[in-house]
């Protein structure tokens, strides 16, 4: 028996089966965190777009157009929330930066990427989480419309067609923001690299 | 086929990020063994994607769920959760059922038993097969469940599968060797109960399996694996020596019924592994969760493309506990046999 399609679910839902949202909710709230939690850089603004962005669905389920997926309207949604806390958000680099590189730190994540790895010696364990928030630190000094699809290409894996449906612009458009967002990134981390290595001679 | 400068380089982005078609794809292929400056762009290519594999977030909070939910309750104005409400209703009139109760009269009561023993005569053998179908699908749905933790689990870790540690030439079959430590398999899957990413300790007990009991709650977060063997119904994929990355292997099982081969904490060589199923399901077939989410019912061991056998590794037939993968496609489903079981003690002798 295959699992209810999100489509299936949201109509169910809108028929009067409350139990179908929560399945939805329960399908998707984990990786629209880690979408808004990359593109934004703040947990609790994560946390927050999240829930509205359901309450928006559960307000506005009935306007859903049928002809489309559920996954990129609900991450559309998301997006719009996400682009208006960016927008309201004054002095973002001076007031977050430190903040947000600790954040993962707490997730345990240190721990089990020891664990998964008995090559990872310290040096290499140092090593890579400096990479880690050297690319945290690229993506995020990235302008918002790059960094938006090369999360949605790269993590979350959308195909061109729904990243266009999310942002709402031409499919050429992505294509060539992608480009943009992947030669951006390699010329800021290539830059970054340098200048730690010049530190640390 | 144009093989322009711009077009190469967006086929090669496309190759990258695994988006290229088939047909690109094969000439792609073609042009990067024919030709070294491909071969290098795509390497090139290749070196300034790979960093963007170490930038894991932290986790979803483990409640995020139940609060985006009382989120809109309290905007709804709605007073009690309903979870699962299917809308149907077994008992209770618009009265409330309560009030007054009338008994029947004899007559009336002797023709309902009488219609009632038909009922049972005629229907049992097929509530029977209802109640099959219906522990069967639970059990898929267990494997969905798991699945969602795995999925938010290589979102976190660089598309990585839970994986506890452990390394080649370790067991996973207890007291197999002394010279090898004993690392049982069933850790890594148990992480996704751990980090409370969404599967629960009952997900890991199909309904089927008559031997199968819901771990207790009341430690397991002191626990680095289940208690028993027991509590976990699903063998997995053996990650003995390190784990897979997830996007080469997506059509591959991640976990599924016990392996048939392995009996008591031992390998059996008298079963054949060609048609071995499931006995938790009469032994028509298994359930097996494929790494694209896929939770399916095989009536035969192999699938895919591949033509996978989930229950052996290649072409071995005989197992000590210390073999590990040959190819990232060839998925094994070993035995789960957590070190704090009494059997599995008793078995490595401590």
């Amino acid at each position: 028996m295959d699992a209810p399609t999100d489509e299936t679910l949201l109509k169910e839902y809108l028929e009067g089966k409350t139990g179908s949202l929560e399945l939805l909710v329960r399908r998707y709230s984990s990786e629209l965190h880690q979408f808004v939690l990359r593109f934004t850089g703040d947990s609790t603004t994560a946390e927050d777009v999240v829930q509205e962005a359901f309450l928006q669905v559960h307000t506005s389920a009935d306007r859903f157009d049928p002809a489309r997926r559920f996954k990129p309207w609900l991450f559309t949604i998301a997006a719009n929330k996400a682009r208006d806390y960016l927008r309201k958000r004054t002095r973002r680099r001076e007031v977050a930066f430190d903040a947000k590189l600790s954040e993962d730190d707490e997730s345990g994540s240190r721990f089990i990427h020891l664990l998964a790895d008995d090559e990872a010696l310290p040096d290499e364990a140092i090593r890579l989480e400096e990479q880690r928030r050297a690319v945290k630190s690229v993506v995020e000094g990235m302008p918002d419309n790059l960094r938006e699809v090369l999360i949605l290409a790269y993590y979350h894996r959308f195909a061109y067609k729904d990243i266009a449906d999310v942002i709402g612009v031409p499919l050429g458009t992505v294509k060539s923001r992608l480009h943009s967002a992947v030669g951006w990134f390699g010329e800021k981390y290539r830059a970054d690299v340098t200048a730690r290595e010049t530190e640390d001679r | 086929m144009g093989s322009t400068k711009k077009n190469l380089n967006e086929l090669l982005l496309d190759l990258h990020l695994d988006r290229v078609s088939d047909e690109d794809r094969a000439w792609l292929e073609s042009e990067l063994e024919r030709d070294a400056l491909v071969r290098d762009k795509s390497d090139r290519m290749g070196r300034l994607l790979h960093p963007l594999d170490s930038w894991n977030v932290a986790l979803a909070p483990g409640n995020l769920t139940d609060k985006v939910l009382a989120r809109i309750r309290e905007e709804t104005g709605e007073s009690q959760p309903v979870p699962g409400d299917s809308g149907l209703r077994l008992f209770g009139g618009t009265d409330g059922g309560r009030g007054s109760i009338r008994f029947p009269r004899m007559g009336n009561a002797i023709a309902v038993a009488a219609c009632l023993l038909l009922m049972v005569g005629v229907f049992v053998p097929g509530v029977s097969e209802l109640r099959y179908q219906s522990r069967r699908a639970a059990c898929a749905s267990n494997l969905r469940s798991i699945y969602g933790g795995v999925s938010t689990y290589q979102e976190s870790y660089a598309g990585m599968l839970p994986f506890a540690g452990g390394s080649d030439g370790d067991s996973w079959l207890p007291g197999c060797s002394k010279e090898s430590p004993f690392a049982s398999n069933s850790r890594h899957p148990y992480l996704l109960v751990k980090l409370e990413l969404g599967p629960e300790l009952k997900h890991f007990v199909c309904p089927s399996d008559a031997d199968g009991v819901v771990m207790e709650t009341a430690d397991f977060l002191r626990r680095d694996d289940f208690a028993l063997a027991r509590n976990v119904s699903y063998d997995s994929r053996n990650l003995s020596g390190g784990s897979p990355h997830l996007r080469a292997i997506k059509t591959t099982a991640y976990v599924g019924d016990r392996n048939p081969l392995f009996v008591n904490a031992e390998f059996n060589d008298t079963v054949d592994p060609a048609t071995a199923n499931s006995p938790a399901h009469r032994r028509r077939g298994q359930s097996i969760l494929l790494l694209d989410g896929t939770a399916e019912f095989l009536i035969a061991p192999s699938y895919g493309p591949m033509a996978d056998n989930p229950w052996i590794l290649g072409d071995l037939m005989r197992y000590t506990g210390t073999e590990s993968k040959m190819r990232a496609d060839d998925a094994f489903l070993v035995p789960g046999l957590p070190v704090s079981d009494p059997e599995v003690c008793k078995k490595i002798g401590r």
